[in-house]
């Protein structure tokens, strides 16, 4: 393939799902290490009935309108489990299961009973994304990347994407230290005063974000995996915080891209004429990833993987010296 | 791996998974179209009689099992150690709920839709676990629940031309799921706010009455309002005669409960009290009798 | 005539912890009810009372991290919130997962959050405070470890040193010699002991009769109400021992601790 045809073709997809899975999978790392890794799976659910209902509001196909009906959405879902679970002692489980199929049946008739089901807002849109179209027309090859113009035609989810992918990486870094601490030992963080409350409801929200932006984009099947799979791999690569969070970020940004060329080509070369799911695609190999990584079990691992396992490796009892 | 990060993990792969195979498929039949939406939605509007007549078997055929496994089921869903005990054999029974719910869901895939049986299979459920303590009444309420969300679903969804009853169904139940929140006997939002309520003032009576008994202030303003209100206590913080009562049989309820939990004969009488209210309302007069005597001569 | 134990009326504005009037409760049973208590500054103090008993709660209370039904707490004479920062905590070993990813070093350097906050970076100073913290409590060789590697006893001490490196006033532990071997069990203890000698102020809940008399100087015996508080030598009696456990406690264990020279 061409520069240009890639450029154009192949360029923004793969940067849209590359974004999409980093900004999913940095928030999914303390989501797994809190045991809520289905929270995503529950917000994912709500996102339609609160895009359908940004659009009722709105009455427009604008895009903020609806991120914005998606996050409230999210936003009411987290805290209506939280204040069921407080109240009535069921377990969290469960309330999720109660609260995300209501939202969701909430939304497939308010979609019904609307016109937006004309207008390319349906349920397999939601579930699968549109990755494969959101091409760069516009761009003539690498040279585009410096042409304004050309810039300025770029599928909008791009730079929404981008921004929200850094912004959350932003309030991670920012956030590092009382994320960690409460994380790890709730009581000892509320003894330092920490609002553990808050801290925890920050980070749905901002699972919630991650999913909002990403699920426009990609649907929210990788949504899902993408908060748990890479998280849950990382975590298997390593016994430090924050070099399973940069596990993290490869195995999400490699999901997508291997994801995508599989998808694209990967019929191709076994001799079917039409390109599957890149959605589908990217959660499965991400998934795969996963699973290579409990069956080659790392903790097991070669020195060369982790520095601090070196350390072990070499002296397998105390007596390190610096 | 913890629990739930490997059914996520599992689940939204292979979900992608069936995604690819699925356009796999379209792919290669172009033109048939086995849309996502109906698998996840179902088409009720589409029903066949005979589709009805497979619901409605299999349906019976579950409940069958599900009546026939009942006594096994509940007894390892509370303690699965003691049901191997039992010699029930425990992944017969995790099976056999596999088997039940994977067979609700081929039945109904096709009809329903998958996010009403996700739906039907969790709500009904959990509002029953709210209205009643029993297991044994927790399972036919369930059921009842479910059916009468079915029923009413289907017909508010006939009353105009484009609801789903899919849709509406799961709304109904969460409608149910919402009252029993709200309204349940025991757990409900209402009666366990209550509860905690009245709960805080008999903590704040019974510790300002103790605080007034032994002669020291009461320094709490709600606990100072609570015995104004009840007329134990004048404005100016000196107990007047009914409450000089109150407080010095709150104490003497004090004393017998220091009595009966420094003796290990009373240890099971003590469990019969719940640490708080009066005396009187867990021991009979007798036993009370009893007690004080008790006291008298150890003293 | 059985003797009810109040003593006292106002918060004692010079202690690290005075509670007055305290009742908690997670359902509608009182998990702690109307305790008074007054932690004497310098002192070594150990909650006892049976399982249940609301020993924990206790602490928890003290923090504010549990919903109080009535009652004050003040330290130092202060408020809570004012106050936070002369506190140091050490949760029951088992409240965690030791399964996350930190080594020795990240979790003794949380002790010192107040000080670094969300952005500063960990300095020199603070990476030799977290090292003498560790050095108090023998665990410097292991920096590095996965904390998941450790055993119960090491654990137990990395939590220690996390709570040294707070440089508080006034220590609160939850069952700090709970599964722990014989040697961190004297490691734990020599550390609070020249805690005190520092001039700082012990409170740690124990469950172990028999040590009470040699690792403490007061005790605090609770079950629900608070049943005793002083000095171990006039309150550490089997009198008072009854009335906290009650038929819970067999008598052949209180002549065992009474041939262990109680009173």
């Amino acid at each position: 393939m061409s520069g240009a045809e890639f450029v154009a073709l192949s360029l923004t997809p793969i940067l849209i799902g590359v974004f999409a899975a980093i900004s999913c999978a940095l928030p999914g790392n303390f989501l797994v290490l809190r045991k809520q890794a289905l929270v995503g799976d529950a917000i994912s659910h709500v996102v339609l009935p609160g895009i359908v209902m940004g659009f009722l509001i709105t009455r427009s196909l604008d895009a903020w309108a609806m991120l914005l009906g998606a996050a409230a959405a999210a936003l009411f879902s987290v805290v209506a489990i939280d204040v069921i679970r407080r109240i009535s002692r069921i377990e969290t489980g469960a309330i999720m299961g109660v609260v995300f199929t209501t939202l969701f049946a909430l939304g497939v008739l308010l979609l019904e009973q609307s016109d937006a089901s004309s207008v390319h807002l349906d349920v397999e849109h939601a579930l699968m994304g549109n990755l494969e179209s959101l091409i760069w027309l516009e761009a003539r090859g690498w040279s585009s990347l410096l042409d304004p113009v050309a810039l300025a035609q770029l599928p909008p989810e791009l730079p929404r994407l981008a921004v929200s992918s850094v912004l959350i990486l932003g309030l991670m870094l920012v956030f590092w230290r009382p994320l960690k601490i409460s994380t790890f030992d709730e009581g000892y963080a509320e003894s330092l005063g920490l609002p553990v409350r808050a801290i925890s409801l920050g980070l749905v929200m901002v699972a919630a974000l991650a999913a909002v932006t990403a699920f426009d984009a990609v649907g929210s099947i990788i949504v899902i995996a993408m908060f748990i799979c890479p998280a849950a791999a990382a975590r298997l690569m390593t016994d430090r915080l924050s070099a399973q969070i940069w596990w993290s970020v490869v195995f999400a940004s490699l999901s997508a891209v291997l994801g995508y060329v599989l998808a694209g080509y990967g019929p191709l070369w076994i001799g079917f004429d039409h390109a599957v799911s890149a959605a589908g695609m990217i959660a499965t190999v991400s998934g795969l990833i996963l699973g290579a990584c409990a069956v080659l079990d790392p903790k097991g691992r070669p020195a060369w993987i982790d520095p601090s396992a070196h350390r072990r490796f070499l002296r397998p009892d105390s007596r390190f010296h610096p | 791996m913890t629990e739930d990060a490997a059914i996520g993990a599992v689940l939204s792969s292979f979900f992608g998974l069936g995604v690819v195979m699925l356009t796999l498929i379209q792919n290669m039949s172009a033109g048939q179209q086995a849309g996502l939406d109906h698998l996840l939605l179902g088409s009720t509007a589409a029903m066949l009689r005979e589709d009805a007549q497979i619901i409605a078997m299999g349906g019976a055929l579950v409940l069958c099992v599900a009546l026939l496994l009942h006594r096994p089921m509940m007894i390892t869903a509370f303690d699965e150690n003691f049901a191997q005990s039992l010699g029930v054999n425990l992944r017969f029974i995790d099976g056999a709920a596999m088997a039940l719910i994977l067979a609700v869901t081929v039945i109904g895939l096709k009809i329903v839709g998958l996010i009403l049986i996700v739906a039907l299979l969790i709500i009904p459920s959990v509002t029953a676990r709210l209205i009643s303590n029993r297991a044994n009444h927790i399972t036919p309420l369930a059921g009842v629940i479910g059916g009468v969300s079915g029923v009413v679903g289907a017909g508010i969804s006939s009353l105009a031309p484009d609801l789903p009853t899919g849709a509406i169904i799961v709304l109904v139940s969460g409608g149910f799921f919402l009252l029993a929140l709200f309204f349940a006997p025991a757990r409900g939002i209402l009666a366990s706010a209550a509860r905690a309520r009245t709960f805080q003032r008999r903590v704040h009576r019974r510790q300002g009455l103790l605080a007034l008994a032994q002669g020291y202030h009461v320094h709490e303003p709600y606990t100072r309002k609570l015995l104004q209100h009840d007329g134990h206590l004048r404005a100016d913080g000196v107990l007047t005669a009914r409450g000089e009562d109150a407080a010095k049989a709150a104490l003497r309820d004090e004393m017998r409960l220091a009595y009966l939990r420094r003796n290990p004969d009373y240890s099971e009488f003590l469990s019969r009290h719940d640490g708080l209210s009066d005396l009187s309302r867990s021991f009979t007069r007798d036993e009370l009798h009893h007690i004080d005597q008790a006291m008298e001569t150890a003293s | 005539m059985l003797k009810l134990y109040r003593h006292t009326d106002q918060l004692d504005p010079s202690s690290p912890l005075a509670i007055r009037g305290l009742s908690v409760s997670y359902g509608e049973k009182p998990a702690l009810f109307s305790v008074d208590l007054t932690i004497l500054p310098q002192s070594m103090t150990a909650i006892i009372g049976p399982n249940g008993a609301g020993k924990s709660t206790l602490l928890k209370a003290a923090l504010g991290t549990v919903p109080r039904l009535s009652g004050q707490v003040s330290i130092f004479g202060r408020a809570l919130a004012s106050e936070r920062h002369r506190i140091a905590y050490v949760p029951q070993r088992a409240s965690v997962d030791w399964d996350f990813p930190a080594d020795v070093r990240d979790v003794v350097l949380m002790g010192l959050y107040r000080q670094s906050g969300l952005l500063r970076r960990i300095t020199r100073a603070d990476e030799a405070l977290a090292e003498d913290a560790l050095a108090r409590v023998g665990m410097q060789d292991f920096r590095h470890r996965q904390i998941g590697q450790l055993s119960g006893g090491q654990q137990q001490r990395v939590f220690l040193a996390r709570a040294l490196a707070q440089n508080a006033d006034l220590y609160l532990l939850d069952e700090p010699f709970a599964g722990v071997d014989a040697a961190t069990e004297t490691a734990i203890i020599a550390v609070l002991k020249n805690l005190k000698e520092a001039g700082k102020t012990v409170v740690a809940v124990h469950h172990d009769l028999s040590t009470v008399a040699d690792y403490f100087d007061h005790v605090a015996m609770i079950n629900t109400r608070l049943i005793a508080q002083g000095d171990i030598s006039t309150t550490f009696t089997p009198k008072n021992l009854e009335d906290t456990y009650g038929g819970r406690l067999m008598t052949a264990q209180i002549d065992r601790l009474r041939e262990a020279g109680l009173h």
